[in-house]
């Protein structure tokens, strides 16, 4: 039996494989390797043949009936373009600027109400576009290099490149309470890490857009904390920074057309911490990067004990990881198999647990799901479960006997 | 070293025959792209043509391993990019699906609306759902399909994994289904239509 599970499991690898690269058959990319498996796996295959039929259609629809263009008038125009940059090119050089981190004006961009009028908004959910904008503008020798096939999954492309992104929806039951568009930039000159989102907030009491930017080294350990909108505790807008043993924050109310500065907060550390702000569910993508690097690394679960920072309270609460196990979840009746981190944080009545649900497709180890389950520290009525809707948009749904 | 990178070297040594015969490979791609992202037919050529200088000017950058058509899309993309932060489209960015520039037709529970359409109006229904994807969707179906690049050039041009391009386009034409189905079709039609039925 067991055989025949593995038997099965490895079909459906294989099956997935080949669906995965079907569009790339049908446009003749693969390699040669890639398509003769491709072509050996479709004589036989009734479910795969039908999937290339399904793309084929797809193909068919997507291909926009060919346009004629201007192209010489386009090439003349062009060509006066290049000229006019040619003569109007100064022979001085740039001088050298500050590291873009440095330049990176967050608290500007992350105030929210201006937001409405200057399209602040586009900054921050397509954030590395902005981010690319202002490299390219200040730094004109900033390069277009590729670096060949080999590298193509490194991202060394560009100055800084994208690690991560995507979209997290948060349930409460039935009640959605907000979605997160997240994107996590590496810069490959400073090594440091910068993730920054957009968060509409759906519940009625904090209705509205809100924006976080999270500054971290390579090692994750965080640098400055910004966020701004309806999820801040007590006011509209937060910052935090971050010092060896100590975490310094800085929170104000602008909402009433004049600022109102409450007291600076100043709380000591004791561990690595980690930013855990519960109205953020990137942070837990950031939570969970590290608790994979950190077990790549070889290091035992029990000495995996971080300082987690609920930046609008300002606690700092030990967290650990209490158990990894298999777990599914389900996406529209199908099952999806899952790596299930339990952890707990703080202690007694402040004890509060969570999970985190990895899926792992081919290298990559994805955070899909995060559920918290009802519990006296947390006021929710019902489980919260957060889920990647980009990848999973009909929302997942935790197996049965996972409450 | 093919015909496009030994185009690209020509360029990088200040070869304008050469960068016309680039251009005139490339341009009429990159309107082709640009148009399906800003539908904007004057944005689209003035960002072919701002992505053509960005190839002059930096052509001298490209190496000589890798993949031109990655490269000057890669430029294309990142101007794009651009483009988008400074039009007002990108304040609407957090779209719910209701929001989003598709007409729901009505359900017609049971019957299944494309049993009833030829295939050309098929073809046109399907079209519209594709509207209802995300753009990062869309961005990887197109480059598949209508450029007709590999998923290590859309990968290398997005800045994303290899699995992440595959995976992008599985989800892809999944939510298409979904879509379709919610239209009240029956989640068949891309089959119908490469039958020709």
């Amino acid at each position: 039996m067991e055989d025949l599970a593995r038997g099965m499991k490895r079909e459906d690898g294989l099956h997935q494989e080949i669906i995965e690269l079907l569009p790339w058959y049908l446009n003749e990319t693969l390699s040669p390797e890639e398509k003769q498996k491709v072509t050996d796996h479709i004589k036989a295959c009734r479910a795969c043949e039908r999937e290339l039929a399904e793309v084929q259609g797809l193909q068919k629809i997507v291909i926009a009936p060919a346009e004629e263009f201007a192209t010489e008038a386009a090439l003349k125009n062009t060509m006066q373009q290049i000229r006019s940059r040619q003569k109007q090119a100064a022979p001085a050089q740039r001088e050298q600027r500050a590291s873009w981190w440095q330049r990176f004006d967050w608290t500007g961009v992350l105030r929210p109400r201006m937001a409405l009028g200057v399209a602040i908004m586009a900054t921050l959910f397509i954030g590395f576009g902005w981010l690319i904008g202002q490299q390219f503008q200040a730094d004109r020798e900033v390069d277009y290099r590729p670096v060949g096939d080999a590298l193509t999954d490194q991202p060394q492309v560009l100055p800084f490149g994208i690690w991560l992104q995507g979209k997290f929806k948060m349930d409460m039951g039935r009640q959605t309470l907000s979605e997160e568009s997240f994107i996590l930039l590496f810069n490959n000159k400073s090594k440091d890490l910068l993730l920054t989102s957009e968060i509409q907030a759906a519940e009625i009491s904090r209705a509205g857009k809100a924006n976080q930017g999270l500054q971290l080294t390579g090692q994750y350990r965080p640098v400055g904390y910004t966020i701004s909108g309806p999820l801040v505790y007590e006011g509209s807008e937060a910052k935090a920074s971050f010092t060896e043993r100590q975490v310094i924050m800085d929170s104000s109310d602008k909402s009433q057309g004049r600022e109102q500065k409450a007291p600076l907060r100043i709380v000591d550390l004791n561990n690595f911490p980690v930013v855990l702000d519960f109205n953020v569910m990137s942070h837990y993508a950031i939570l969970h990067r590290i608790i994979v690097d950190r077990l790549r690394q070889a290091i035992p679960l029990d000495q995996l004990q971080f300082t987690a920072i609920t930046p609008q309270a300002l606690k700092d609460n030990p967290l650990i990881i209490k158990k990894i196990e298999a777990a599914q979840l389900v996406y529209q009746d199908k099952t999806i198999e899952t790596k299930r981190y339990e952890l707990e944080m703080g202690t007694g009545a402040n004890l509060l647990r969570f999970y985190l649900y990895e899926e792992a497709t081919g290298k990559e180890k994805n955070l899909i799901a995060i559920h918290m389950p009802v519990q006296s520290s947390l006021p929710a009525l019902s489980d919260i479960v957060a889920y990647r809707s980009d990848l999973y948009p009909q929302g997942l749904e935790l197996a049965q006997g996972a409450k | 070293m093919d015909r496009e990178a030994h185009l690209l070297k020509e360029v990088a040594d200040g070869n304008e025959a050469a960068f016309t015969e680039l251009f005139k490979l490339y341009q009429p791609r990159l309107v082709s792209f640009f148009l399906q992202r800003t539908r904007d037919r004057h944005a689209s050529e003035e960002l072919s043509q701002e992505t053509m200088v960005v190839v002059w000017e930096r052509a001298t950058t490209f190496d000589e391993n890798a993949r031109p058509s990655s490269w000057i899309f890669g430029i294309g993309y990142r101007k794009y990019l651009e483009w988008r932060r400074k039009s007002a489209k990108s304040q609407k960015l957090f779209q719910t699906e209701a929001e989003r520039d598709v007409e729901i037709l009505p359900h017609r529970a049971g019957t299944g609306v494309s049993g009833q359409l030829g295939q050309e109006e098929l073809m046109q229904q399907v079209r519209h759902a594709l509207k209802a994807l995300t753009e990062e969707h869309r961005t990887v179906m197109e480059l598949t399909f209508q450029q007709g690049l590999s998923y290590d050039e859309i990968a290398q041009i997005l800045g994303i994994k290899p699995g992440t391009v595959k995976s992008r386009m599985f989800y892809a034409k999944q939510q298409l289904k979904e879509v379709l189905v919610k239209q009240g079709m029956k989640g068949d039609e891309l089959w119908k239509i490469s039958q020709g039925a």
